[in-house]
């Protein structure tokens, strides 16, 4: 348990680190959010590894790079969780059109709902060009979901669905 | 157990909807008690500054010297230039300093009289640059001078060229310094030439200020310089904050539309100036015995207003 904890940690761990260069070149508003990514993958393939215990610390590392209160990108996630973990089984029937579909309006809707969030908490409006972060997400996407396939088939010993 | 009894294990007992659903009441706590009160701060702040703040300069570090070699090598031409004009400016400003003690002297002697007595010097605080966030609407920079130094909330920050911003976050060894071109900033200012007040805030668009509470009628012109008026009690008076780069007359309207562009370097300044007002006036030795020798020897200059007057 406590590797596929560590496992997990460092997953996300790594991906906030990829998210913090990227965030040297452009501000972190618009960069791709690839934890969000990260943690729908690593439950898809393994829905029993403890995603949150390792997701949470590392949304407070995003909190302090984004300079936004701490918490915020913590309650994005469990809100994208709520939205995409019971999706699981339509996951493993979809096909690749679908699938694709669903993650491109998956993206979207976290980005809008992102951006509407800043405004309401923070009254902060949505950066100039917001909606190319949804482009920079799919475009990581095989990334990311390289890096979980490996993750699952070597750390977290779950079968692999997608 | 396979993986598929895990995974109808789980949903059976909906243990991903209580995790998650635990995950959001925790968040949103901690989100609700920081946006609304600084409980967590003393928390907060440790977890910067020894979590964060090591790590993000780790993983930064081979980005900031790549940055800086690139930068080195495409200005290495120009270095040479730079440094002649720098001597220059270094004569010309040694040369003016022996006569700011005069002018000190004199400015205080005229604001007593004036009975509006400002601060007329602040001791400042130098700091290099950490990080720079320049989303248009938010525009902050993180400077590596924090709380043990002496930094405070509000506090003024400027460069060599002009009025920077203020400190908004103070961490133990880092602060968070909000630029004038922030959207949310607002700077109180005067037109050197006319004396009119007003307002400079940042835009939407990096690096860009614009003043929009000016009346159709006001007197402004292209090149007009913007100084803190020191309303408000952030700014100290007399810092020269932006330009005036184009003036939108709409007839329709009732309000002018200002262009600046500040005179802070906020794109390539790498060091900042932080002035501290707690301590208040400095007491300025005023008589001619205080005065550099070298103007005490030279006659005084003739006043040309005065002057202009008397005629």
């Amino acid at each position: 348990m406590m590797a596929r904890y560590s496992s997990l940690f460092l997953f996300f761990f790594i991906l906030w680190a990829v998210m913090l260069i990227i965030a040297f070149f452009v501000s972190w508003s618009r960069c791709p959010d690839l934890l969000v990514i990260g943690l729908v993958y690593a439950y898809f393939f393994n829905p029993d590894a403890p995603v949150w215990r390792a997701l949470l610390p590392v949304s407070l590392l995003c909190d302090f790079a984004g300079h936004v209160p701490l918490g915020m990108h913590g309650v994005w996630y469990a809100l994208a969780a709520l939205v995409t973990f019971p999706l699981w089984r339509y996951w493993t029937v979809a096909s690749t059109f679908e699938r694709l579909a669903g993650i491109i309006g998956f993206c979207t809707l976290f980005q809008v709902v992102k951006c509407i969030s800043m405004y309401i908490v923070l009254g902060i409006p949505a950066p100039n060009m917001w909606y190319l972060t949804i482009v920079w997400q799919l475009l990581a996407l095989p990334f990311v979901r390289y890096a979980c396939l490996h993750l699952s088939e070597r750390h977290l010993r779950g079968r692999t669905s997608a | 157990m396979s993986y598929n009894e895990k995974l109808s294990l789980a949903r059976q007992n909906y243990a991903w909807f209580w995790r998650c659903f635990l995950s959001l009441l925790l968040m949103g706590v901690l989100l609700g008690v920081n946006v609304s009160t600084k409980l967590l701060k003393p928390l907060s702040d440790p977890l910067y500054e020894h979590v964060y703040a090591p790590l993000a300069s780790v993983i930064q570090s081979p980005l900031r010297l790549g940055a800086r070699l690139v930068n080195n090598l495409s200005h290495e031409q120009g270095q040479a230039d730079k440094i002649d004009k720098i001597l220059k400016e270094n004569e010309e400003l040694r040369a003016q300093v022996l006569v700011l003690g005069h002018y000190r002297a004199e400015n205080r002697r005229l604001r007593l009289l004036m009975d509006s007595v400002g601060s007329v010097y602040e001791p400042v605080l130098i700091a290099e640059l950490l990080a720079v966030n320049n989303e248009g609407y938010r525009e902050s920079v993180v400077i590596n001078k924090g709380a043990a130094e002496g930094v405070y909330e509000h506090q003024a920050v400027i460069d060599p060229f002009g009025l920077v911003g203020q400190v908004v976050e103070v961490f133990p060894h880092q602060s968070r310094v909000m630029l004038i071109s922030d959207a949310r900033s607002r700077v109180p200012v005067y037109v050197e030439r006319t004396q009119q007040r007003g307002l400079v805030q940042g835009t939407q668009n990096t690096a860009t200020l614009t003043l929009a509470d000016f009346s159709v009628g006001e007197d402004v012109v292209v090149g007009d310089r913007l100084i803190t008026s020191g309303l408000g009690g952030v700014y100290p008076r007399g810092y020269p904050v932006a330009e005036v780069v184009k003036v939108n007359r709409n007839p329709t309207a009732d309000t002018l539309h200002l262009e600046l562009k500040p005179f802070a370097h906020l794109d390539m300044m790498l060091e900042v100036l932080l002035l501290d007002q707690r301590q208040g006036d400095v007491a300025v030795p005023v008589g001619p015995e205080y005065l550099p020798q070298e103007v005490a020897k030279t006659p005084p200059a003739k006043n040309e207003r005065t002057e202009e007057a008397a005629q």
